[in-house]
């Protein structure tokens, strides 16, 4: 049970505010993909513009740490 | 009669001795800490005081992770705050709502980096991301990796979307030229149509950033909340505690800014008295409700039916070495609170008592959340450890204190760029709020 856990905290609480926002963009009033298709565009584009920048940082930080 | 867009771009057009002035100090506190930074990396962790328990009689975590605790709890009241506004549309508190987005995101982008400071070695950060699939299936600071990343991505794209509507309000030729070319990159391919769909979405991203703060909220706490074997920080109520304290100094930390921005500024339409008073309830409920939960978490552990182990911590937090900044800490919070409670009107008349409580109370918070980590593992339970000892050393002090400066250095500069809010339903915001 202990390496199950995380897997209904994944998908049934921190995942919640993106459910959130892909069904609000996509069915809210007024019907606009184009618009939304640019909201959750931007929302992919930070997420992997944050996951690629920590990444390099590793990286850059691995070269320069004389260790 | 004067109205909120008279004064909202005004950080804008101007810049001001002062500011060149701050702006220098806080780049050269920026140097100092990336020396700091520096010499922990050619070092490593010895430069701290951070030690293992048993023979070495340290404590693992310190001012590192307790300013992280801070910082992400912060980041949390933000969001809470933005989500709010957002989701019920309050036009009256936008340059709160536009506030919270910046700071969120700097105070979450804080955090990170604090973890990665802590990590002694940056560049296992590549193994947290590597290993993630793995151990988010068990790991609470694996999910904690996940709700930060999911606090800056989604903030970062509230912040985004809100300029792209606020930016469509605007004659670009009227501003700066940097700011232009920001609006100009933010705003492709807008058109007006769009106007009443942006309105919807920047409601549903304000109801997930509410959830968020709700619910991942909570990960950072759960950080010690889990561990069975540290009395003191396992049980029940450490997720709701660390809520609480984020929600309180989130708002602390945005009343902070918005009344130090009233004053510089004289935003006396911009930031009218009743949003003020709103900032002032927020403190004044949030304040409590942590006290409230603080109290919940101690009374078990001073009980006489406490275990040892728990006992020891309890009673060191109330008389021992650090009993003195636990009190010092609890009047901050608690005294803000109650005189918040008897003069609101008369005290937030003006934005300068708000923001000196503000600054008590984040001060408060912040001494808490370092005890919470750190006095702790001074008392390990189960094995006949010695009681740890633990003095910050000057490379921690200056890379903590260092991360704050460069916190308010990013939110001054972030303040010349961006526009502080919107000129949109200014005419209504405004009448609404005289009426």
């Amino acid at each position: 049970m202990t390496t199950a856990i995380g897997i209904p905290i994944l998908f049934g609480i921190l995942l919640l505010p993106i459910y959130t926002v892909i069904v609000g963009f996509l069915l809210g009033e007024p019907r606009d993909f184009r618009t939304a298709g640019i909201g959750l565009g931007v929302m992919v584009a930070m997420a992997i513009f944050m996951i690629a920048s920590t990444a390099m940082m590793g990286v850059v930080f691995g070269r320069i740490t004389p260790f | 009669m004067a109205t909120k867009t008279d004064g909202v771009l005004d950080p804008l057009r101007t810049i001001s001795t002062k500011f060149i002035a701050l702006v220098a100090v806080l780049g050269i506190a920026a140097l100092i800490t990336a020396e700091a930074i520096i010499h922990q990396l050619r070092h490593g962790l010895a430069v701290t005081d951070l030690a293992s328990w048993g023979t070495q009689e340290g404590v693992t975590w310190g001012l590192y992770i307790g300013t992280f605790e801070w910082f992400a709890g912060m980041a949390v009241g933000s969001i809470a705050v933005v989500g709010y506004i957002r989701y019920r549309e309050l036009t009256r508190y936008d340059v709160i709502a536009r506030i919270g987005e910046l700071w969120g995101l700097i105070a979450g982008l804080s955090a990170a980096y604090l973890i990665v400071i802590d990590l002694g070695r940056p560049d296992r950060v590549l193994n947290i991301l590597t290993a993630w699939v793995v151990t988010v299936q068990y790991s609470p600071l694996a999910w904690d990796v996940t709700f930060v990343t999911a606090l800056l991505v989604m903030t970062s794209t509230m912040l985004i979307l809100s300029l792209r509507r606020d930016f469509s309000e605007m004659d670009h030729d009227s501003l700066p030229v940097y700011t232009a070319i920001i609006g100009q990159v933010l705003t492709a391919g807008y058109r007006p149509a769009e106007r009443e769909k942006l309105d919807s979405m920047l409601r549903w991203l304000g109801l997930a950033l509410l959830i968020l703060a709700f619910t991942g909220g909570m990960v950072p706490g759960w950080l010690l909340g889990v561990v069975g074997a540290q009395a003191g920080w396992y049980g029940g109520i450490a997720g709701v505690s660390f809520l609480a304290g984020g929600l309180l100094s989130g708002v602390a930390a945005i009343a902070l800014i918005a009344g130090l921005m009233r004053y510089l500024y004289d935003w006396e339409t911009v930031i009218p008295t009743d949003v003020l008073v709103g900032l002032g309830k927020g403190l004044t409920l949030f304040g409590f409700v942590y006290l409230v939960i603080l109290f919940n978490e101690l009374l078990p552990s001073i009980f006489p039916m406490a275990p040892l182990a728990e006992s020891r911590i309890g009673e060191a937090m109330l008389y021992g070495h650090f009993a003195t900044d636990f009190w010092l800490a609890m009047a901050a919070i608690a005294i803000p609170v109650l005189v918040l409670a008897v003069f609101r009107e008369r005290m937030l008349a003006s934005g300068t008592e708000l923001a000196v409580a503000g600054a008590i109370m984040l001060w408060g918070v912040f001494v808490k959340k370092q005890l919470t980590v750190i006095e702790p593992l001074m008392y390990p339970s189960g094995l006949p450890y010695e009681v740890g000892s633990y003095v910050p050393t000057l490379v921690e002090w200056v890379i903590t204190i260092g991360a704050i400066l460069i916190a308010i250095l990013l939110f001054t500069i972030a303040t010349k760029l961006v526009p502080m809010g919107g000129l949109t339903d200014t005419q209504s915001s405004t009448t609404e709020v005289n009426t």
